[in-house]
């Protein structure tokens, strides 16, 4: 019986020794602890690399995004949280917003950020106007802001330094959406002065807040510059990142990618979907469309190009367009789901070829024999997947009987010489996340893109889009885009095609990897961990 | 002497089980009172804290944006007749905006408890009495701190006010129905408790009446009882008591009888014995003097009559007293082993020309399993012979004398049962005992010792005899001697 009892009592204190060992030590490889090191290396997903990482103009967002920060930033449910402002208040007529910048804040040189620093910043965004798309989105919006362009103003008086760590900026109008606009890339907060002092020279050695800083170049053997090397900002406000630093660089290949030197890459193949790697796929901002030239016959007439709308096949042709980097997404609306407050979901494309095909008739008063000619327009440089688009709309528009010609622009203005009725491919990036965003400039009567690629004019539409730019309330300025989206679907001066997933590998040992709610460009470095 | 108890036990029993109980169910229904009423107060708690951090979640991004008009609408789709009011601050305590119906509040409306250098997980829990719509309600109101992702810093807070009507109600429903049942328990218990305390008083209660029942005397009286308790146990006891005592009462009476009997016996014995001797010997002078006188003379033949009569006369009392002399006498059996049949043969034979005279058939019927017994041979013969004369003077010419001879069992003793019955006129029941009285009579000629004595030899015999009941008219005399063995 004692002999018994020792037998049970060693396998109990071995039971409960493996158990806790087991417990600490951690059982599952799919549970491990964040760690610090190593460096994230990351392909840039624009094939060019210019060194200049201006927020205003840079392509490179992914690098602006880690050197720089915003006043507010989006989480990845594209809620705005706190940035370098810790709290904010909105006046209650929503003319001024009092930003309160957190203390202690260090550039990488190690100067502590001020409220003139975010003025010198905002304020540059007004400047540089020839290569800012940017600046309409402040300019006539910022009390002061047109006394400044045109030079009657030192400074744009609406953006006021109330004391070292408060910053005001003053609408001339209600600005709802104006968090989102600060969220964005470009409105980084930059150094005052050492870009003042320094010029363009600053962006070749950049000083910002935020998690990594500027290191040094990748150069090849002919120290070309192929990339760029961050390296940990230990002196940030925030959490600090895991990893080292980061190598950025376009010409990082899938050879390096697959020998596991390279950490994360834009999908370039289909074997790397089935391969080992962890796929990784997010929205982005890019809307296409096709605009209709909505003053040519017979295109001016509204139930054709409800026809046409209904006619196409956007599933089969989002299918037919995308590759292994990027997946197109049949979109039925014009506003898309992703911007924060919309659609829940995609409204689904309607595709209904037999009632188009009965419209048309009605419409077009055709003989059986004969077609429609349609061109489909494009602008140069040529795109592989616009010849995937331009062949199956072709064969999906021949189905209708019409005959569709696919033509390139050299530039865009070239398509006012057109007198054929025309499909216009309208590949669109959104610069922010608003639906104001898309509206205003595809399809307002004065818009630039809209003189030229649709000639659509809806007073109704003019109208709602100025009182949405003047509502104070989100939830009405939300029910009146719901409205100009039921315009649109109704006058169909554009046929909204897709929207675009892109897709990353990530190798398997790269750890916390979140899909932002903008891109991958948008990418929150800091909570990723390399596994050894 | 009567015994009267002064407290019922079933109503000491009834009060104190009722008692119990009520204390029982008190302490019991008053515990779940207590844990429901916690529980209740928790939940409604809880929920209210959730409801303040749904209300917070909800309106995070409206806010960020200081969208009011959006918060408005929240707070509008949520507020109702238990969620008075919800109220949000911004990060120094001011409003940002509420319900209309709280604004009148001020001390509620007007600033945010929670401090600006709330934690997340702080709260604060309030409970108020306010007349809301006319209403005077209660209610619990907690407020928390609102915080953006990321921040470490409060970005608001928001106040709620929760009505406590519908919980206290729910309490009160709650105490409701455990007073109900604490109501229907105390009479259950009440019921159950009289029926236990009538089921423990009762058989105790017919053990008071039988006890009473047989200190007056009466033994007939059982104690009907069907429980299988201590109850049980106490009167079936009782009973068994009773029936020992009436047993031993009879053997009492009976031996008080017997002693009686042979005091009676024994006094007659003696007076019997004085009177005759005193009387015997004048009596011998009396005859011899007779004798005397009628040697000496010649008398008349009348005279000779005379002295004839007065001689006959001095004979019977001569035979009372022998026969009172011998009743009397206390003499020792002489035993030997005989055979009943043979000493009733005996008998038979005396009278044999008694019986032929008078025509009276003999009927006899002896038992084939009849040992032969230790007796005293011619005192039974005495016996049987006083029986059988009996029968022969009662019977008229034509009668009958039935005689049997048995072996009975009882008390695992075998007895030899003789039985001698006539058809003759029979004795009056009211006799049957009277008749082994000594002198008594129903002849008219008879000193009335025949039967006395007989019971007397056969008591000797540690036997009995009686005279038993007959079918049909006549006498029955059944006499019992021990075989002398076990059955």
């Amino acid at each position: 019986m004692a002999s018994l009892a020792k037998k049970l009592g060693l396998a109990i204190v071995i039971s409960i020794t493996l158990l806790a060992v087991f417990l600490l030590t951690g059982g599952s490889t799919e549970v491990s602890a964040p760690r610090y090191g190593g460096v994230l290396r990351v392909r840039a997903i624009s094939p060019k690399f210019d060194p200049v990482f201006d927020p205003v103009s840079s392509s490179h967002v992914f690098v602006v995004e880690q050197l720089y920060d915003n006043l507010v930033r989006f989480d990845n449910n594209f809620n705005i949280v706190p940035g370098l402002a810790e709290y904010w208040k909105i006046s209650d007529d929503g003319l001024r917003i009092v930003f309160y910048l957190r203390r202690g804040v260090k550039f990488h040189n190690g100067r502590e950020l001020t409220a003139s620093d975010v003025k010198f910043s905002l304020e540059r965004l007004m400047k540089i106007s020839s290569r800012n798309r940017i600046y309409p989105y402040f300019v006539g919006k910022v009390v002061g802001s047109d006394e400044f362009v045109s030079g009657n103003a030192s400074e744009v008086s609406g953006f006021r330094e109330v004391d070292e760590y408060t910053f005001e900026i003053q609408w001339t109008r209600p600005y709802v959406s104006s968090l989102y606009l600060l969220a964005m890339s470009y409105c980084k907060i930059l150094p005052k002065d050492q870009v003042s002092s320094q010029g363009g020279r600053f962006f070749q050695k950049p000083v910002g807040t935020g998690p990594f800083k500027f290191l040094n170049w990748l150069r090849n053997s002919r120290l070309d510059i192929l990339g760029v090397r961050l390296e940990r900002n230990v002196s940030y406000y925030g959490n600090k990142p895991y990893v080292d630093g980061i190598d950025y660089s376009p010409f990082f290949t899938d050879d390096q990618f697959e020998e596991g030197l390279v950490h994360m890459i834009p999908v370039v193949s289909e074997k790397m979907l089935n391969g080992k790697y962890t796929i990784l796929e997010n929205n982005s901002l890019r809307v296409v469309y096709l605009a209709l030239g909505c003053t040519l016959p017979p295109i001016d007439n509204k139930a054709v190009r409800q026809a046409l709308s209904l006619g196409i096949d956007k599933i089969s042709l989002a299918r037919a367009c995308s590759s292994p980097r990027s997946e197109f997404q049949p979109i039925g609306s014009f506003i898309p789901s992703i911007l924060p407050g919309f659609f829940p979901v995609d409204r689904p494309p309607a595709y209904e070829p037999e009632k188009a095909r009965t419209i048309l008739r009605q419409e077009l008063q055709l003989l059986p024999d004969q077609k429609l000619n349609l061109a489909l327009v494009l602008t140069l440089p040529r795109n592989e997947w616009h010849t995937y688009l331009s062949r199956e709309l072709s064969r999906q528009l021949d189905l209708l009987g019409i005959n569709l010609e696919t033509r390139y622009l050299k530039s865009d203005n070239d398509i006012l010489n057109y007198k054929m009725p025309y499909l216009k491919l309208l590949d669109y990036t959104l610069d922010f996340p608003d639906p104001e965003d898309i509206i205003l400039p595809i399809f307002y009567s004065k818009s630039e893109l809209n003189r030229i690629n649709s000639h659509y004019s809806s007073a109704r539409l003019d109208e709602l889009l100025a009182q949405a730019e003047v509502e104070a309330s989100w939830e009405k300025r939300l029910s009146v885009f719901k409205n100009i989206e039921k315009i649109l679907l109704e006058e169909a001066p554009a046929i909204p095609l897709f929207s675009e997933k892109i897709r990353i590998a990530v190798q398997p040992r790269v750890k916390g990897v979140k899909p932002p709610a903008l891109g991958f460009s948008y990418m929150d470095t800091k909570k990723i961990w390399i596994e050894k | 002497m009567k015994f009267k108890l002064k407290t019922s036990i079933r109503w000491r029993l009834l009060f104190g089980i009722t008692l119990l109980i009520s204390g029982l169910f008190a302490i019991i229904l008053l515990s779940i009172e207590k844990r429901e009423v916690r529980i209740l107060l928790e939940e409604t708690r809880n929920r209210t804290i959730l409801l303040a951090q749904y209300m917070a979640d909800v309106n995070l991004q409206p806010l960020v944006r200081y969208d009011q008009e959006a918060i408005n609408q929240n707070i509008a789709s949520r507020v109702s007749d238990t969620l008075l009011y919800i109220i949000f601050y911004d990060r120094s305590g001011k409003p940002i905006t509420a319900n209309d119906e709280v604004k009148a509040f001020s001390d509620i409306f007007c600033c945010a408890e929670i401090r600006e250098t709330a934690e997340p997980g702080d709260r604060i829990l309030t409970t108020r009495k306010i007349v809301w719509k006319g209403v005077a309600v209660r209610l619990l109101e907690v407020e928390i701190p609102v915080f953006l992702p990321g921040s470490d810093r409060k970005w608001a807070s928001v106040k709620i006010g929760h009505s406590l009507e519908p919980m206290y109600g729910e309490i009160k429903k709650i105490r409701l129905v455990l007073l109900m049942i604490g109501l229907g328990g105390l009479l259950m218990g009440i019921i159950g408790a009289y029926f236990l305390a009538r089921g423990i008083t009762r058989p105790l209660k017919e053990l008071v009446g039988a006890t009473i029942s047989i200190a007056g005397g009466d033994f007939s009286r059982p104690i009907e009882t069907k429980s299988s308790d201590e109850i049980g146990e106490l009167a079936r006891s009782f009973d068994e008591m009773v029936r020992k005592l009436v047993v031993t009462k009879q053997k009492m009476e009976t031996a008080n009888r017997q002693l009686l009997q042979a005091e009676k016996l024994a006094s007659i014995g003696r007076l019997s014995a004085t009177i005759a001797h005193e009387i015997r010997n004048p009596l011998t002078s009396v005859k011899l003097n007779i004798q005397k006188i009628r040697e000496l003379r010649d008398f008349s033949e009348s005279e000779h009559q005379h002295l004839d009569l007065a001689c006959e006369g001095i004979g019977q009392i001569e035979k009372f007293i022998k026969e009172l002399l011998e009743f009397t006498r206390v003499s020792d059996l002489s035993l030997d082993r005989f055979s009943i049949q043979q000493i009733i043969e005996e008998s038979l034979k005396v009278i044999k020309n008694s019986l032929s005279h008078k025509n009276i058939t003999v009927k006899k019927n002896y038992g084939s399993d009849l040992t032969s017994i230790r007796a005293d041979g011619d005192k039974l013969r005495q016996v049987f012979l006083n029986l059988l004369r009996n029968a022969e003077e009662a019977l008229p010419k034509g009668g009958q004398i039935d005689i049997s001879t048995d072996v009975v069992s009882g008390n695992g003793q075998n007895k030899i049962r003789i039985q001698i019955a006539d058809n003759g006129p029979g004795i009056p029941e009211k006799d049957w005992e009277n008749i082994f009285e000594p002198f008594f009579s129903t002849k008219p000629a008879g000193f009335g010792l025949g039967l006395a004595n007989a019971r007397k030899i056969i008591e000797q015999h540690n036997g009995s005899i009686k005279v038993a009941r007959k079918e049909g008219q006549g006498s029955l005399f059944v006499i019992l001697l021990p075989c002398g063995e076990e059955g």
